[in-house]
């Protein structure tokens, strides 16, 4: 005991001195929830990466802005903007009424749909008019967990902190559907060909925007005049090109 | 007659004879467990190309989760003793404080505790540093890594004192009285007869403490830190192969807290009474 009270004492003093470095940086936090592929994620070498990473990046370059990625879970990142913990968020996040009374939004900077997924030899549910009282899952917080709760009549929401869980239930035959975006519907649908499969049209039709913390409106501004250089340098094709197809 | 070299060699015979002096019988038979949890993750990791991609992806999750959970326990074992002392003080403020916090600390849930630490507390700082005209406070952002390991302090700290406390209450009042008689005051009582006495008494919680600590890690995933949790939500959002993932995490932390647990088991044999 004698002689471990110094190595515990040096490492409770280490443990401080980390505290004391974590000073504040002059870059502009972006928070994102790098589980979305292709919008963003983490690829194997650990990078963040994605096409909203390459869009924030060039409306950075554009604007003028120092920016650094944040990579938090999704309910944390709403959690956040609304508490303004992070300047920004560029996470696929849709520009909705609700979400708008507790943060900024710029102008949206792509249209996407959700999707629905169903289990290989489901043959009862073959778009939105079927989902009548069936089990309908959709990660917590997002537009598609909205349109299970809202939208459809008689059914059962279930709600999930990461999309891929929710999958994992379809797949289990917990549930009858997943409701989520197109890009992500159409990659989990590619990796299990054999037990997934998309029916009916997209859903909705919605638009992402960068969120920006409420009170940060000279940010917000900077934000949205580098959006429209960079859509009017055809920025944004090009990254669909990129990502999307 | 008996010679002197048949006695000695007589001798050697029946202590070899002797059982429980083999080596093998010294060895705690329950690492076993941790040989084959460990050798199944080898397999796995060396055998299968996706396992192999997911452990080293999530490596860095788990110096984070390591990181985070031997400095917060350090930090509680400090916080846990002066809140032991406090609650068995007889100064009225002490007490009052001391048991203020471990009534309020165990009433919250370590998740929503978490989540104040990292949401509320900067915005309250930050509105301090605003009221006051501050600025080093008004700029105040948490960074996530710290303020995980205050927020595990706090909650666990209230869960050490009243272990502490158990440990040093169960000591015979006598060895107290003892002390005092031969002249010592309280506190050199405290640290050279009660607490190495109770540091015995309270090793197996303190222990199970560290285990349970090891696990509640992966709550940080929820609050901005990439921890082997998140690591894993990572990984999965961009392979979409949730069940791999998860059974492969929940390994790693089996084989932890396996390790973990032969170590206060380790520590448990090398201070007890008997030999």
């Amino acid at each position: 005991m004698k002689r471990l009270f110094p190595v515990f004492l040096t490492l409770v003093l280490i443990t401080l001195s980390l505290s004391a470095c974590s000073g504040k940086s002059t870059k502009y936090v972006i928070a994102t929830d790098a589980t979305w592929i292709p919008f963003e994620y983490v690829d194997d070498q650990s990078n963040i990466v994605g096409f909203d990473i390459d869009l924030m990046n060039a409306i950075a370059a554009e604007a003028g802005i120092e920016i650094e990625f944040q990579n938090v879970e999704w309910g944390a990142l709403l959690a956040g903007m609304a508490a303004g913990t992070y300047d920004a968020a560029i996470s696929s996040i849709t520009i909705t009424e609700e979400r708008a009374k507790s943060m900024l939004f710029s102008d949206p900077y792509y249209v996407a749909g959700q999707m629905i997924v169903v289990e290989k030899d489901n043959t009862t549910i073959t778009g939105a008019n079927s989902l009548k009282g069936k089990t309908i899952g959709a990660q917590l917080g997002t537009t598609g967990d909205t349109y299970a709760k809202e939208e459809v009549e008689g059914a059962t929401p279930k709600s999930y902190n990461s999309i891929g869980l929710a999958f994992a239930d379809l797949m289990n035959g917990q549930i009858d559907a997943v409701i989520c975006d197109t890009p992500i519907a159409e990659g989990y649908v590619n990796t299990n060909p054999n037990a997934l499969k998309l029916v009916g049209s997209s859903l909705t039709s919605e638009s992402y925007g960068i969120a920006v913390a409420k009170g940060k409106n000279d940010l917000l501004n900077k934000i949205n005049a580098g959006l429209a250089k960079v859509k009017a340098a055809g920025k944004i094709e090009e990254l669909v090109q990129k990502w999307l197809t | 007659m008996v010679t002197k070299p048949d006695l000695a060699a007589q001798e050697e015979r029946k202590i070899a004879l002797i059982p429980g002096a083999e080596p093998s019988a010294r060895i705690d038979p329950w690492w076993w467990l941790v040989v084959i949890a460990v050798a199944l993750a080898a397999l796995l990791i060396f055998t299968q190309a996706e396992y192999n991609k997911i452990f080293f992806f999530i490596l860095p999750g788990l110096k984070i989760t390591l990181i985070v959970t031997f400095a917060s326990y350090f930090l509680m074992l400090i916080v846990g003793m002066f809140g032991a002392l406090g609650r068995l003080s007889k100064n009225f403020i002490f007490h009052g404080l001391s048991s203020l916090y471990v009534e309020i600390i165990r009433g919250i849930p370590l998740l929503v505790q978490l989540i104040m630490w990292y949401y509320v507390f900067p915005s309250i700082v930050q509105s301090i540093g605003d009221r006051t005209g501050i600025e080093f406070l008004s700029n105040y952002r948490a960074d996530a890594v710290i303020t995980a390991i205050i927020g595990f302090t706090f909650c666990y700290g209230a869960y050490m004192s009243e272990i502490f406390r158990a440990g040093i209450q169960s000591i015979p009042k006598g060895q107290m009285e003892a002390a005092r008689s031969l002249g010592m005051n309280y506190v050199q009582a405290m640290r050279h007869i009660i607490l190495p006495q109770a540091f015995r008494v309270v090793l197996p919680p303190v222990g199970n403490e560290f285990i349970s600590l090891l696990k509640d890690s992966s709550l940080v995933s929820g609050v901005a830190v990439t921890d082997m949790t998140r690591r894993g939500n990572d990984y999965m959002g961009a392979h979409f192969n949730p069940i791999p993932v998860w059974i492969f995490i929940a390994l790693m932390y089996l084989i932890l807290t396996l390790l973990s647990s032969r170590l206060v088991s380790w520590l448990e044999k090398r201070t007890r009474f008997e030999r």
